[in-house]
């Protein structure tokens, strides 16, 4: 009777600890992170990301960019020197990726938004800024290494793509992205949250970006584009409103407020 | 700035502040039983099982079974009792063992949702921030399966005796963070993968060659250990793992390969003709280096062998124990630094720093490879060879880490009863221990082979600028009561 009595009390209290484990699911949610963000969050880390910072940024642009621009002595690429961790370490998820990989969950999560109901009146322009600002990081990733993969699916395929069908991809978001701005839409919750370091929520600026960024191509792939893309290019409306003068002001009054 | 969430990186108005802070719990309930039969006193079988219930996996692989199962026969019983003679009388003890095991492991927690945390960049608005890892619901513990046979035999009235066993280890379902495509969202993903092999043998022989209960006694005990390492495979697709990489030398496991292999630059060398495996020297004289990396050896090494000597004669005793690791290559990192900079001894050569030829080197002219004559200062030499990307030539400085040192010495006395009667004290005892007495043979340039560059990391076999190990001298009282 006594050997009945000890397995029956093991078994009564091991049955005890076991039903206090419902507290599992919760115990394993890190109390200092969040299931959910607003994409404007997202984005801002996207915009600040790209600010330089002066280990891997700043080499890949001062000592890898201008040294074979002539613009300064680094003797690097110029003499034949690689520095391929500069690279490695700027094309990683660390730094040129890991700001397109927050932009585009940014706009994944704005698509996903604008699908449900209760839209906030800021969100259709939100997911236009940010498709804006990827056409940016787009190209300046794709100058530096060649073919990228433009747009993350986060589905684990990627897809890697020629420049040109970048540039081309780059044109028709911009040109999207602008023709979908709502003006007179309500900002004030970004200008509140103090998310925009660009603008600030003033979403015209934000329609004139295109031409700045799209400026910034045009300079360096002139004769390149206009080849390519010489029946594309004259259809487009940003192409449209071009005119070399107007560009060049706006591009350095603007250039204060950018990188 | 988020709801509900009190966490310092969510408060508004934190100026120029990016705080991190970090509050990590888990629980485990485990439930544990074993059982043991013996037969006719001689034949015992042990079985154990143990069910762990963890809050770091999900609801559906959250428990998690593994048991132990163990089989030995003490034969010198079986034969005592069996045979009309017994054991003969030198042979005093046999015993065969046999066990397969099975151990789990868990996740780390918070491992199981991809998450973002929110914070203030340096003008004070908001940000969140994406993990790097894509996480896994669906990943199921680690399993690590074992077998293990033994033999343990004492002769001489216990006198002498040996402990030998073979054992294989298979570490299947680690929980890995495979590198993936940065393109698809994320620069590593969470698996389970991975099938990584142990097998070895542990052998150890004790003797008391001289036994006086009140005079002299002398205790001998040998340790000898190897272990074979294998990685049979990692996961669909991926063939690496790195441990610790450099773009001119890296720590990799590769399948097929052994954990811990070593990846890293050489001298670039003639490769036929008559001058056959001579260094290449560019036209200034100086080696050019091979920028493809090439195998050179493994950090895990191959026996492991420990000597511990006791005497003791009335109240004193002395024991030290010598141990050996024999095999397997280090990279001091640091010896490369100080050639770099002119502070090694062996940058001096005689006490001069005199211009040299590199030693059985040709240079490529127009007519192929012709003995080289260009002379260079140690200065440029080792500039280029030390200096070579972020850790030096790896061929140049990578050496052999077998090592044998007199590991510590222990001193004891025991306080005579007599003078204790009086006292509270049982037994009074004073000993003096030094630990890491002595390096009696090395390869290195005054670099322990077993200091290490970071305790994160499983590239052991990397050095760099690490702290030398320390000599102690430990003085110590135990009174019992």
């Amino acid at each position: 009777m006594k050997t009945y009595t000890k397995i029956f009390t093991t078994l009564a209290s091991a049955l005890l600890i076991l039903s206090g484990c419902n507290d599992f699911e919760d115990i394993n949610r890190d109390p200092n992170a969040v299931d959910e963000v607003k994409p404007s969050y997202l984005l801002n880390k996207s915009i600040v990301g790209a600010q330089q910072n002066p280990n891997i940024a700043e080499r890949v642009f001062v000592l890898q960019w201008k040294d074979v621009a002539r613009f300064e002595r680094a003797s690097r690429l110029a003499v034949g020197f690689n520095a391929d961790e500069w690279n490695k370490e700027y094309f990683s998820a660390d730094y040129g990726i890991k700001w397109l990989i927050h932009v585009n969950m940014a706009i994944k999560i704005c698509n996903e938004r604008l699908q449900q109901p209760g839209v906030l009146p800021y969100e259709n322009n939100l997911l236009q800024m940010c498709r804006i600002w990827r056409a940016y990081l787009t190209s300046e990733l794709a100058d530096c290494f060649g073919p990228i993969s433009p747009v993350i699916n986060f589905d684990e395929t990627v897809k890697y793509e020629s420049v040109e069908s970048i540039y081309k991809f780059i044109l028709t978001e911009l040109s999207d992205a602008v023709s979908k701005i709502e003006l007179d839409a309500d900002m004030t919750d970004i200008k509140t949250e103090n998310s925009d370091t660009f603008f600030n929520g003033d979403i015209s600026q934000w329609q004139n970006m295109p031409i700045l960024s799209f400026c910034g191509m045009l300079c360096v792939y002139q004769k390149q584009i206009r080849k390519q893309l010489s029946l594309t290019l004259k259809q487009q409306p940003v192409v449209r409103s071009l005119r070399v003068s107007v560009i060049w002001r706006r591009f350095r009054n603007s250039i204060v407020g950018m990188i | 700035m988020v709801e509900n969430i009190f966490s310092l990186g969510n408060a508004v108005n934190k100026q120029n502040l990016s705080p991190s802070s970090e509050d990590i719990r888990r629980k485990m309930n485990s439930l544990y039983g074993s059982i043991q039969l013996n037969w006719d006193g001689w034949m015992y079988l042990d079985v154990t099982g143990r069910n762990d219930w963890s809050s770091t996996m999900q609801k559906a692989n959250r428990s998690y079974f593994y048991p132990s199962v163990s089989l030995s026969g003490v034969l010198s019983d079986l034969i005592n009792k069996t045979s009309k003679d017994g054991m003969p009388e030198w042979f005093t003890f046999a015993k065969v063992r046999v066990s397969y095991a099975q151990v789990g492991n868990d996740l780390d927690p918070y491992k199981l949702m991809n998450t973002y945390t929110v914070n203030t960049d340096p003008l004070g608005n908001p940000i969140a921030e994406m993990k790097k890892v894509l996480y896994d619901t669906t990943v199921r513990s680690e399993l690590i399966k074992s077998w293990e046979v033994g033999l343990e035999l004492k002769f001489f009235d216990n006198r002498l005796g040996i402990d030998a066993s073979w054992y294989k280890t298979n570490a299947t379902r680690q929980l890995l963070e495979i590198p993936t495509d940065a393109f698809t969202g994320y620069a590593s993903k969470q698996i389970n993968a991975g099938n990584i092999q142990n097998t070895g043998v542990e052998l150890m022989v004790y003797a008391s060659p001289i036994v006086n209960p009140r005079g002299f006694n002398w205790e001998t005990t040998l340790n000898v250990s190897t272990n074979k390492n294998k990685i049979i495979e990692l996961t669909d697709g991926v063939n690496e793992y790195g441990l610790q990489t450099f773009a001119e030398l890296n720590f990799v496991a590769r399948t097929g390969g052994n954990y811990g292999d070593i990846y890293g630059v050489t001298y670039m060398r003639v490769k036929e003709g008559e001058h056959a495996g001579k260094i290449v020297v560019d036209t200034n004289g100086l080696p050019i280096i091979e920028e493809e990396k090439s195998f050179l050896g493994n950090q895990q090494a191959k026996w492991l062998v420990g000597w511990t000597n006791s005497f003791s004669y009335k109240n004193i005793s002395l024991s030290f124990l010598i141990d050996a690791r024999i095999g397997g290559k280090i990279y001091p990192a640091t010896t490369a630094s100080l050639y770099k900079f002119g502070n090694a001894a062996g940058t001096v050569i005689d006490g001069k720093r005199e211009s040299f030829v590199v030693e059985n080197s040709v240079v490529e002219t127009d007519n192929g490879y012709v003995t080289n004559t260009k002379e260079v200062t140690p200065h440029e030499y080792w500039k280029k060879v030390a200096g070579y990307g972020n850790t030096g030539t790896t061929e140049a400085f990578i050496k052999d880490a077998t090592n044998v040192r007199l590991r510590n010495i222990t001193l004891g006395y025991d306080l005579d009863k007599k003078w204790l009667t009086h006292t509270p004290f049982e037994r009074v005892r004073l000993s003096m221990v030094v630990n890491n007495v002595w390096m009696i043979k090395y390869n290195l340039e005054g670099i322990d082979p077993e200091s290490v560059s970071a305790t994160n990391t499983n590239a052991i076999g990397f050095e760099n600028l690490a702290a030398p190990t320390t000599r102690s001298y430990v003085f110590n009282v135990a009174v019992s009561f």
